[in-house]
């Protein structure tokens, strides 16, 4: 039978292993990486706009 | 450095300075989101979910606050959207994890005790009122004095001291009738 002298260390005990979970160390390189991605990502459509225009201009000379 | 320097170099193109930030609290976050998600791979997404927001919005960061509260803010936040899109998506805890086996190695019925305990303390966290569960995590799991977690939620210290003081009691009571249960 769980009294209130063991309770408190039981909410204690599972507070310190959660708190001492180990978490990836190359979790920073993933983010870095993702915004590397995003930022690529984000210029991409701008010059794909700017592809698509000159192609169309170039067709219109060559008519 | 110090934060608003690290931020200011930031904005004006060093992005390595980012790298720096984020070793400097990647564990805060990490630890936060454990808190409210109790799954290492869940609150690894979180941090990185959390640190890419923080990229994205570094130039809307007005300096009102310190950019540690900043940063609690959006990490809780998005432990709390996180779990409200996973209710949504209706997860379940899988039955086994709950299902006492019935065995005749003393070992493995307190592996199995040791389990039923673990699930029956996060079910209880869990179980808090949103606020009460906000406060108790950024201050147990994060050890934040009651100042930082006011300024963290937006309210007064003596609302934090009460938000804490019902947590903890509602968590006694809680596990005071399901453990004793025969």
């Amino acid at each position: 039978m769980e009294n209130n002298n063991t309770i408190h260390p039981l909410i204690e005990g599972f507070i310190q292993d959660e708190r001492n979970t180990v978490f990836n160390p190359f979790l920073s390189t993933r983010i870095l990486a993702i915004i590397d991605k995003n930022t690529v990502a984000e210029i991409t459509p701008v010059f794909m706009v700017w592809k698509t225009a000159l192609l169309a201009l170039s067709l219109v000379v060559a008519i | 450095m110090d934060d608003f320097e690290l931020i200011l170099s930031i904005l004006n193109g060093n992005k390595s300075d980012f790298t720096h930030l984020i070793h400097k609290y990647e564990t805060n976050v990490f630890r936060t989101a454990i808190g409210f998600l109790h799954n290492k791979e869940d609150a690894e997404e979180i941090t990185q979910d959390v640190f890419i927001k923080v990229y994205q919005s570094l130039s809307s960061f007005k300096g009102n606050a310190t950019f540690s509260t900043w940063l609690y803010r959006i990490t809780v936040n998005s432990s709390l959207n996180y779990l409200r899109k996973k209710k949504r998506q209706g997860f379940w805890v899988a039955l086994t994890e709950l299902v006492q086996i019935p065995s005749k190695d003393k070992q493995a019925e307190g592996m199995m005790t040791e389990r039923s305990n673990k699930i029956i303390i996060q079910q209880a966290i869990d179980g808090l009122p949103e606020k009460q569960r906000l406060a108790f995590v950024l201050s147990k799991y994060e050890e934040l004095s009651q100042r930082q977690v006011a300024d963290i939620m937006n309210i007064t210290e003596g609302a934090v001291e009460q938000l804490i003081l019902r947590a903890k009691n509602n968590l006694k009571n809680k596990l005071q009738k399901i453990l004793d249960r025969p």
